[in-house]
């Protein structure tokens, strides 16, 4: 009874608060200028040969949108204790993946189970995190800053400090047009901040344009890279010839910028601690199926896989060639797990090795607008 | 009349067709799904592929045995169905240039939509066949998947690009089988056909007269998995347990090709 008294009380207070201040409002209304942003379309950012982004109809990307959401991308009060942004565990010189790190560490210091994601042409990725369970960069945004691993805070209370700045009620206004920034429309210009995020000036790029020369080393792993391994076998069954190829190109296919924005098993594991895709769907088919990262700055954002098991891209590589574990739900394409994986040679994986290697845009790297911004 | 000219002429009857083919119309652009506009009045006719094994319905990862008694399950089937026509007395009329059809598809989790049929519109009359290809002609083969919007059947999204060979895939089945007979199914396969030489024609003797009276029909086409792998010809599947691209083991993709086509049967 006192509680609901208490509490009765307390929104009485709060009602009459607002009231007063509708009353307090000035009697001259304040002059706000026109709400005119400029839009501007990011797939003329994108190389050609790449597909397009697809685009929300109802966050449309514009100057000021990028700005606002780069300021709040590195925002740390954003999270519990203003310690920690998104851009602490996604580091644009680690192709924005977290430092190096096996795990990420959230503001109370703990850790978490999943290697941080690069974030890398994410406009063209049709869902988000290891399981996908975010099918939106929008939706996505909206996760950390509540997650109790991550940024351990309250929307309310992260919408409040950011609002209390004038400079971000200025730039929501210029971007969205609004007086008093949202959860929403946080999440919403941090989206279109992502989308803006884009590599496509790596060698490998330069080469698709005519630019630059592969050296046949670079050459023979990007062959590697887009060949299956093949054996041609006599009438009896025994092998006569093997083809060499690294089957990479299955899931990680050029044209769709290096994933295939699907989940599979790519034969890492017997059982299974983490279920990866199944936890979001709910059917034991999809246990151990994970997202199928972009190779894009692949030499910058070790370690690999969603639980940064492998360090080095050598190990990666030893995995593919060598150890490959069969389990229920491997993925059909991971088809020479019989024999531990595409058996490639050392100068083969020299090769695939100097392929990937091709995949790093330092122009990307130190893209000044995708940088922390100068404080406000 | 003499040979040049004729090839000539069949040279730019190609042209025109292929042109035709190409142009991408508004409804292209929004995706194919809808089905293309004819003049006038038109019936709605559903074509609706049905895949069974041993009989019963295919589903994803549902054990069956295949001709020589050994346990497998499919994990992935779609493919393209392309210029689906209808026609009377051999005048044929267009009704949709190219779909994708998916069977079992993990990854395909929109269950709003029926990815197993095909909408077309009919425009109303007397009908004797109706044709259509599995695969795409050798114009949008050569087409380039990053300029179609994503929902479009041809566009990269839909993962049927094979960017090493610079062409589609026409027809893509995945799974597991036991072949030794341990009782685990360890054994992968997985067959993607393509590459012009793959793509095939079927064509069906139908009677259909479509008018205000009758303006919705269904057409099934069904086939049996087992006819794909034990059919005119017969695939090794233990010896060549997967064809994606290479040239020099066609044959492979060739006997999928043309046991799928012969195993399909309208009813
Ligand atoms: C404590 C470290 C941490 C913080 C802070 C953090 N992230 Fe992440 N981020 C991760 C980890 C770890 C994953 C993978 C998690 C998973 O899959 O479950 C991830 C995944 C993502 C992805 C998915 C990428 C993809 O391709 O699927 C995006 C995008 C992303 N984060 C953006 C953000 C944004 C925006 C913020 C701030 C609002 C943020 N992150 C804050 C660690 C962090
Ligand atoms: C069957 C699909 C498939 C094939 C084929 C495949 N991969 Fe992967 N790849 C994946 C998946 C799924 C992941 C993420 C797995 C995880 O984190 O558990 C991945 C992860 C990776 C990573 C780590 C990326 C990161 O950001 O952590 C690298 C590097 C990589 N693959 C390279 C290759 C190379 C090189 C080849 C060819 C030798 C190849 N992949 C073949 C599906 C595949």
């Amino acid at each position: 009874m006192r509680n609901i008294l208490i509490l009765l009380s307390f929104m009485f207070i709060l009602l009459s608060c607002s009231k007063e201040e509708k009353e307090d409002l000035p009697k001259d209304p304040i002059i706000l200028p026109p709400y005119n942003p400029t839009y501007v379309d990011l797939n003329d950012r994108l190389p050609s040969y790449l597909p397009r982004m697809d685009i929300p109809a109802d966050n449309k990307t514009t100057i000021e949108g990028i700005e606002l959401g780069r300021a709040l991308f590195y925002e740390p009060l954003l999270s519990g204790d203003g310690t920690q942004s998104c851009g602490s565990c996604h580091n644009q010189s680690y192709g924005f993946t977290d430092n190096g790190k096996k795990f990420s560490t959230g503001i109370d210091q703990v850790e978490g189970n999943r290697n941080s994601m690069q974030i890398i042409n994410a406009g063209l990725r049709t869902s988000f995190f290891w399981d996908g369970r975010a099918a939106t960069l929008e939706d996505q945004a909206f996760g950390p800053v509540t997650n109790p691993i991550e940024m351990h805070e309250k929307w309310p209370r992260a919408v409040a400090k950011i609002n209390d700045i004038s400079t971000y009620r200025e730039m929501g206004y210029k971007a969205f047009g609004v007086v008093q920034l949202d959860s929403v429309l946080i999440s919403k210009a941090i989206a279109q901040f992502e989308r803006s995020i884009i590599s496509g000036n790596s060698k490998y790029d330069r080469w698709k344009k005519g630019e630059y020369q592969m050296t046949p080393q670079e050459d023979y792993g990007r062959k590697l890279f887009n060949k299956d391994r093949d054996e041609i076998r006599d009438s009896l069954g025994n092998v006569i010839q093997v083809i060499p190829g690294a089957d990479c190109f299955h899931c990680h296919g050029d044209l769709s910028d290096f994933t295939d924005n699907l989940f599979h098993n790519n034969g890492m594991d017997e059982i299974f601690t983490d279920p990866g895709r199944e936890k979001v769907t709910g059917n034991a088919y999809d246990r151990g199926k994970f997202k199928v990262p972009t190779l894009r700055n692949i030499e910058h954002t070790a370690p690999y896989m969603h639980d940064g098991r492998f360090k080095t891209l050598d190990e990666v590589i030893d995995h593919y060639s060598d150890g490959l574990v069969h389990s229920a739900t491997i993925d059909p394409l991971m088809k020479n797990v019989d024999i531990g994986g595409v058996r490639l040679s050392l100068s083969e994986k020299a090769a695939l090795k100097a392929f990937l290697l091709t995949l790093s845009d330092p122009d990307f790297l130190d893209n000044p607008d995708y940088s922390e911004p100068p404080p406000l | 009349m003499n040979m040049n000219t004729v090839s000539k002429i069949t040279a730019i009857l190609m042209l025109v067709t292929s042109l035709a083919l190409t142009s991408c119309s508004k409804e292209e652009e929004m995706g194919c799904w809808p089905p293309l506009d004819v003049p006038g009045d038109s019936a709605n006719v559903i074509m609706i592929f049905n895949a069974t094994t041993n009989g019963q319905p295919l589903e994803l990862l549902k054990n069956f045995k295949d001709p020589l008694g050994r346990t497998m399950q499919v994990e992935l089937l779609k493919f393209y169905v392309s210029n689906v026509f209808v026609s009377f007395n051999g005048a044929s009329t267009l009704l949709k240039k190219a779909a994708l059809v998916i069977l079992v598809d993990p990854n395909v989790t929109d269950t709003t939509k029926k990815h197993n049929e095909i909408a077309l519109k009919i425009p109303y009359g007397n009908y004797d066949r109706i044709t259509f290809s599995v695969g795409l002609d050798v114009v949008q083969n050569a087409g380039d998947p990053t300029k179609y919007p994503s929902a479009h059947p041809l566009s990269i999204n839909q993962n049927t690009y094979w960017d090493a060979w610079g062409k589609y895939k026409f027809f893509m089945i995945e799974g597991k089988g036991d072949w030794d007979g341990d009782g685990t199914l360890t054994n992968i396969y997985g067959y993607h056909t393509g590459f012009d030489e793959c793509y095939r024609s079927i064509s069906f003797e139908k009677m259909l007269t479509l008018d205000a009276t009758n303006s919705n029909e269904t057409l099934n086409v069904n086939f049996e998995v087992n006819d794909v792998f034990f059919g005119k010809d017969t695939l090794d599947m233990k010896l060549h347990p997967s064809w994606h691209g290479d040239i020099n083991t066609i044959e492979t993709a060739f006997i999928i090709s043309d046991n799928f086509q012969e195993g399909l049967r309208l009813n």
